[in-house]
């Protein structure tokens, strides 16, 4: 416990992600194009900066389609962000060509939700661990197998499993096998894209485990996305709340916590179902659905859902602040 | 006995093919009293949903019925005919399905969906539409008259979610079976359909069986609960009781493996190895593999269902060992 907060304050920035802008078009059908109507986009990640600190494990939660994945995706240029700078060790890898980024990407790792369907079912394990590290030359080839068995052995699994094909596996065990692809390569960031979520929750622990434990002995930074609060709460140390396409919160997890600031990582943390059954409330505490991303509002992106809002919050959007030291949040209120 | 309006007892349900049976339902008894809700709590395929369509009897031709009893406010339904049935599926007891996307329909209307259940009942155009008017508003559903005339896929999943429960309550059932209604949902999305499914409770005076896996939504729904593992139910109780004095060695690792509320970041403790296949079940207890507490007895021979305090039942041989065992919460 005492080496993981060390790390942490260690405050040296690994990622650096600054103004980033993620657009995706809308298709435009035949009857459009004769009306002449104007082309639309979908905007979900709007001016997005953080930086990312070396063997922290970031959190980010907010509801689904509020920009969680393309934002961690268009951070390591798995999509083509529109605008904006990622700078990793000093380069902008926005800029840099293909041949640079393809090496540059072995620093970034993904683990996928769907444990089975980001998993050739045709390659065996072995198939699957030895592609990335010949590929990228990691290690020698006579070294490859003894590569391979740590590996295996890191995310507890049998090295006399390794023929296997992924289909022969529960999903407990083909998330592991996601985690050792996502190893191999030695990466200094692993992006976990809601990497529990598909599980039972017996199974879930034993992922969890897994991958606190790694990231305790390796010292990998970790991207953590999930809806499931609980979990995020007790694996991450730092948190990122979104709401379409932007950061309205981010502070050290515990203070998220503990004190939230702004009305919608209030109402998120208390939506959270209670644990208690003696702790029942009869009505719910938001009303409404997130606002299409198509059409934002003018001024907050809140303020439709927000019984707080003021005038002001109509007319113009709120900047992401520092209210507390370490605690930002975006909210006229405060 | 008078309070139960379903008593299931010994209920088997097997899946027979050429090669393999599994081994669905494995003997589960279980009662429902009047006006409450009634959890079903598992991981996935350990029958929870099986039990559902074996009480509506909405189950493939490879099912096989193995032995039992459905008893609806006094009624046996095992063995009716169809026609029977049909008049117990939807008015009597209805059925709010998981997969929302496959079980609405996506090239008729939201008002064509809805007038369906009332195939049977006479009623006029000008009845049926004030009806389905009324619906969508008990449900929480703006605007319905232009609603009604729209498809699923013009409706958010939350909105979806509540259309499903219009339609399972369009024939006035005194039972919901919610087949986990709000698995696919937002947190807040999630909060609205459990105040709803909640107050609907209350307003109509409806039992309601949940299915989920999601321990936070039964301490927010149910009364009581049954957990079940690898077709069998293990535990029963009530909630609170459950919740905060588990006496089955998987509700004890199931509730230690979720992480806490208070933020501690004390090691989870998870369950080893996974739950096993339905088709080739061990002669004894069906956790014995995974348990701490396993001992000879477990591997050779099946727990008997045994009352451990008033209401409570665990299946298991060791439940002294878990007398002093901590819950997720405390009392």
């Amino acid at each position: 416990m005492s080496e993981y907060t060390l790390k942490n304050n260690n405050s040296e920035v690994l990622l650096s992600v600054k103004h980033l802008r993620k657009e995706f078009p809308i298709k435009q059908t035949i009857f459009d194009i004769i009306q002449k109507k104007e082309k639309k986009k979908l905007t979900a990640v709007d001016d997005v900066s953080i930086d990312i600190y070396k063997g922290e494990n970031l959190g980010i939660v907010g509801e689904s389609g509020c920009g969680k994945t393309t934002f961690a995706k268009s951070a390591i240029q798995l999509y083509k962000p529109n605008s904006g700078e990622v700078f990793f060790e000093g380069i902008d890898i926005t800029k840099v060509s293909r041949r640079e980024l393809r090496k540059l990407c072995r620093n970034f790792q993904m683990i996928f939700q769907d444990p089975f369907s980001s998993l050739n079912p045709r390659m065996s394990v072995r198939d699957v661990l030895s592609e990335a590290l010949t590929v990228h030359k990691i290690v020698e080839k006579s070294k490859v197998n003894t590569k391979i068995a740590n590996l295996i052995d890191m995310v507890g699994l049998n090295i006399d499993q390794l023929d296997r094909f992924p289909g022969e596996f529960s999903g407990g065990q083909q998330q592991r096998i996601g985690i050792a692809r996502a190893l191999a390569l030695n990466p200094k960031l692993i992006i976990a894209d809601e990497p529990v979520s598909a599980l039972d929750v017996s199974i879930q622990a034993q992922i969890i485990n897994l991958i606190k434990d790694l990231q305790e002995r390796l010292g990998i930074t970790f991207i953590f996305i999930s809806h499931d609060l609980r979990v995020v709460r007790y694996v991450t140390t730092r948190v990122v709340v979104m709401y379409l396409g932007k950061i309205i919160e981010t502070a050290d997890t515990e203070k998220l916590y503990r004190n939230p600031l702004h009305p919608y990582t209030k109402i998120l943390l208390e939506s959270n179902p209670n644990l208690d059954p003696r702790k029942r409330e009869k009505k719910s505490l938001i009303e409404g659905e997130p606002p299409s991303p198509i059409d934002l509002p003018k001024g907050c992106r809140f303020c439709k859902r927000c019984k707080y809002a003021m005038d002001i919050c109509h007319e113009k959007e709120p900047d992401l602040k520092e209210i507390r030291p370490g605690h930002k949040a975006a909210c006229f209120k405060l | 006995m008078e309070n139960n309006i379903l008593e299931v007892k010994n209920l088997k349900m097997h899946y027979v093919s050429k090669y393999e049976t599994v081994k669905a339902i494995n003997d589960i008894s279980f009662s429902v009293k009047k006006g409450e809700t009634f959890g079903l709590v598992g991981e996935s395929g350990c029958g929870k949903s099986s039990v559902c369509k074996t009480l509506l009897q909405l189950l493939p031709p490879n099912a096989k019925f193995m032995g039992g009893s459905i008893k609806y406010k006094g009624k046996e339904l095992i063995g009716l005919s169809n026609k029977e049935l049909q008049k117990i599926r939807g008015r009597e007891i209805s059925m709010s399905f998981q997969e929302l996307m496959t079980a609405l329909n996506p090239v008729t209307k939201v008002k064509e969906q809805i007038y369906e259940q009332f195939i049977g009942l006479k009623m006029t155009k000008q009845e049926k539409y004030a009806k389905a008017v009324n619906l969508l508003k008990l449900v929480g559903i703006p605007s319905p008259e232009q609603r009604l005339e729209e498809y699923v896929h013009q409706f958010s999943g939350g909105m979806r979610q509540r259309i499903m429960i219009a339609i399972a309550l369009a024939a006035q059932p005194s039972m919901l079976l919610a087949d986990e209604p709000t698995t696919a949902l937002d947190v807040t999305i999630q909060d609205q359909i459990i105040k709803l499914i909640n107050s609907l409770k209350e307003t109509l005076g409806m039992s309601i069986i949940l299915v989920t896996h999601d321990l936070g939504v039964v301490s927010q729904m149910c009364d009581s609960i049954a957990v079940m593992y690898a077709g069998s139910i293990v535990e029963t109780g009530d909630t609170l009781t459950i919740f905060s004095k588990p006496r089955h060695p998987y509700t004890e690792g199931l509730i230690r493996s979720m992480p806490k509320d208070d933020g501690s970041k004390d090691r989870l403790e998870s369950i080893e190895g996974a739950p096993p296949n339905l088709n080739n079940l061990p002669k004894g207890c069906s956790f014995a593999e995974r348990c701490k507490y396993a001992t000879e007895i477990c591997i050779n021979q099946m727990p008997p269902l045994k009352e451990v305090g008033e209401n409570h039942y665990s299946k298991c041989f060791h439940t002294d060992l878990l007398i002093n065992s901590k819950g997720l919460i405390e009392l």
